[in-house]
């Protein structure tokens, strides 16, 4: 009965993601240079040479590290947001002001937070300035640049989160708040008791979606330290090190279509995991209001 | 194009599908006509050109001329496309799928990717054909370095218009005698460096040391010159080579490079073009690049400096030095059924009148033999026109190898070449590293 009205919807996306994903799954059994190349079935070599790959098994623990400690990083700016946002004057522009970073390309923010933290650049001149030398750090160099980019994600990400959860702070009854001040709550206290139970659900929410984004890093990556080369060890990412074998390398080397495939699935079952921890941890009663 | 036997996916589910990894760079956003090569024999129909530019640069400019005059000499009309970033995938994909152009044109580096993918072929009748009013094929007219260069076991690749090198790069105006008494050795390189940084107080090398491959170039040069060409690509392919005397000794002449601590302040951590800008301002005196560096440094460059490069200085007095070669070229689509007329528009495209352009033009080495250099890199042009020992950057490696490149040797020449790692630490982890990849 609803069958020709589903359809069109079912076509589309049968055809446009459900095609694709299979594809790039099979694809991960083979050994594949693109069109054109000969077609090799490997079965799971592409897994086993990844997993024994200590170039890749760092990649893997550089995006579950990146993921991990920007995402508490967000985590507590927004716990920030919500405590002063709330009832500080002016606090929709403050909103406006810390969302901007998130609309700008993740290509451009790289670009230049990477400039600022330059041997000379604007970071070290201040702590020159402030006459804390002993704090001036070579910040691109290999050791350093993880934790660097790590700073400018997580700059550029908040935003977003922020607005998500304070949209959810706002659904709570001021009246809530106000009894609360009578019983002589204090802010902390009104956060811990009120505003956390009641957004928990975008909480959760929200944390599904960092995750999904956090695995997928890589522009800022690319930005920070792929624009003239190949990203160093220390700072690649599980989507850097697919994206270096999808092209071959910046040099033009062959394409490893089936390993950057094998990256991929491994990328979804991460995810899937990820959002099913995050899901059991922030399950509860639903409140009653 | 033929599949392998085993491909249980049809070409037009090939199509269809994508794959999940591939899809944004297959034929993504092309807004190209891709342009069936069923010509006939009607040999006037345009002949379709990808170019690997962006409109507006100087080569695009140049060979935007080229058609012009082609077209109004032959009546022969060239359809480009100016496609810039990406333009080998997307070559690659439109000739693998019967499509694409005629002609494309990219550098020497991809040689090994277009064949892999069938996108380059027998490329002999092009280069035996005569270039129009000189009584000569365009083979030639190239120095035989540059013919070897572009040549793979297959023979040759694309015809060539640019070449570039890498070489040491300094300032005439403060070593007004380098050029005319180089060097004798590295060492005494070293030496002098030393002795600049004494009298100036100022680090005398510059090194953009978040650019990885630029890195290398130190320690490649220094292979070249111990070991000769293929020293650094026998590394990738056996675990027992990194044991070579030769490469011990080009490690530690390395090694005494970064003791000597030479390059500008946190170097390892300078984003590129920092340090060859600061090199154009007169804040270093050397830098070991390519052949591009002053024409890309052009807007930074004090009204003093004076930018000159020449040849790598032997380790050993005396030995000649191996002049690495890379170039720019174009190359025809093996299925096109235009051979003959693509084969007459390059020798066209090949004339002494544009070589020479591609010096005044894109202040680029031109290919041919008799076209003169830009002033800064006369030096090199006659060494690529009268060296017997070439090699491809870094011995090609980087794309007959290019995980082993991406993944073991450029991490490690960075932490050597940045000061964690000393001589034998380096080639221990080298040869640990090469032997796990290779048992792969």
């Amino acid at each position: 009965m609803y069958m020709p009205l589903l359809l069109p919807a079912l076509i589309v996306y049968v055809v446009l993601f459900i095609v694709p994903a299979l594809y790039g799954m099979t694809l991960s059994f083979a050994s594949w240079a693109g069109l054109g190349s000969a077609f090799h079935w490997v079965g799971v070599k592409n897994y086993v040479d990844l997993f024994t790959s200590p170039v890749f098994l760092s990649s893997f623990w550089n995006t579950l590290v990146l993921t991990a400690v920007v995402g508490v990083a967000i985590f507590l700016v927004s716990c920030g947001a919500m405590i002063v946002l709330r009832s500080t004057k002016g606090h929709s522009f403050i909103r406006s002001a810390v969302f901007v970073p998130y609309i700008i390309s993740p290509i451009a923010i790289g670009l230049s937070v990477s400039f600022l933290f330059n041997p000379k650049g604007m970071i070290n001149t201040l702590l020159g300035l402030l006459g804390l030398d002993g704090l001036q750090r070579p910040w691109l160099a290999p050791e350093n640049i993880l934790q660097v980019i790590m700073v400018g994600l997580t700059w550029s990400a908040a935003g977003f989160y922020v607005v998500l959860l304070m949209s959810a702070v706002d659904a709570i009854p001021a009246s809530l708040y106000e009894s609360a001040q009578i019983e002589g709550a204090n802010l902390l206290q009104q956060f811990r008791h009120i505003t956390l139970p009641l957004t928990r659900d975008m909480i959760s929410v929200a944390a599904v979606l960092w995750v999904i984004a956090g695995i997928k890093t890589f522009e800022i990556i690319i930005a920070f330290t792929g624009t003239a080369g190949t990203p160093p060890l220390e700072a690649r990412s599980l989507a850097v090190e697919q994206y270096l074998r999808v092209t071959g390398g910046p040099a033009g080397g062959i394409p490893q279509l089936g390993s950057a495939a094998a990256i991929g699935v491994i990328m979804t079952a991460i995810t899937v995991v990820l959002i099913l921890l995050s899901r059991r941890i922030s399950r509860r009663e639903a409140l009653e209001m | 194009m033929p599949q392998h036997p085993t491909a249980a996916l049809s070409r037009r589910s090939l199509l269809m599908a994508g794959g999940a990894v591939a899809t944004t760079f297959l034929l993504a956003g092309c807004g190209t006509n891709l342009q069936s090569t069923s010509a006939g024999s009607a040999s006037k129909a345009p002949l379709v050109y990808w170019g690997k530019w962006a409109a507006g640069t100087p080569q695009a400019k140049l060979f935007n001329s080229i058609i012009k005059d082609y077209a109004a000499k032959t009546g022969q009309k060239v359809t480009v496309q100016w496609i810039g970033n990406g333009e080998e995938t997307q070559v690659k994909n439109a000739i693998a799928t019967g499509s694409g152009p005629d002609i494309y044109d990219s550098s020497i580096d991809h040689t090994a990717e277009f064949r892999a993918a069938g996108a380059l072929g027998d490329m002999s009748a092009i280069f035996d054909t005569e270039i129009p009013g000189e009584g000569k094929t365009i083979k030639q007219v190239l120095p035989k370095s540059v013919l070897k260069a572009i040549s793979d076991k297959k023979g040759y690749g694309f015809v060539p218009h640019s070449v570039f090198s890498e070489g040491l790069w300094y300032d005439a105006a403060v070593d007004t005698d380098f050029g005319t008494n180089p060097p004798a050795t590295f060492d005494d390189f070293l030496d002098h460096a030393k002795q600049s940084k004494a009298s100036t107080g100022k680090q005398p090398i510059a090194l953009d040391g978040t650019v990885n491959s630029y890195n290398a170039f130190w320690i490649f040069q220094l292979m070249l010159a111990t070991g000769g060409p293929g020293t650094l690509a026998s590394l990738s392919t056996s675990a027992s080579a990194w044991d070579k005397p030769a490469v011990r000794k080009a490690a530690e002449e390395l090694q005494k490079l970064v003791a000597d601590d030479l390059f500008q302040k946190d170097y390892m951590a300078t984003k590129y073009p920092d340090a060859q800008n600061a090199w154009a301002r007169g804040e270093q005196l050397y830098n070991l690049n390519g052949t591009w560096l002053a024409s890309e440094t052009a807007s930074s460059r004090s009204s003093t400096q004076k930018p000159k490069v020449m040849a790598f200085p032997p380790v050993t007095a005396g030995k000649p030095s191996v002049v690495t070669v890379g170039a720019l070229g174009w190359a025809a689509n093996p299925n096109s059924k235009k051979q003959a007329q693509i084969a007459q528009f390059l020798a066209f495209a090949m004339q002494k009148k544009y070589g020479d352009r591609i010096a005044t033009d894109a202040d680029n080495i031109p290919a041919r033999a008799d076209s003169p250099a830009p002033a800064a890199l006369a030096g090199l042009k006659k060494s690529i026109g009268s060296t017997t020992t070439i090699s491809l950057d870094f011995d090609g490696v980087a794309t007959t190898a290019a995980q082993w490149w991406n993944d073991v040797f450029l991490p490690l020449d960075d932490k050597f070449i940045g000061g964690s790692l000393n001589v034998d630490q380096f080639l221990a982890q080298g040869k640990a590293q090469t032997a796990a990849l290779l048992s792969k």
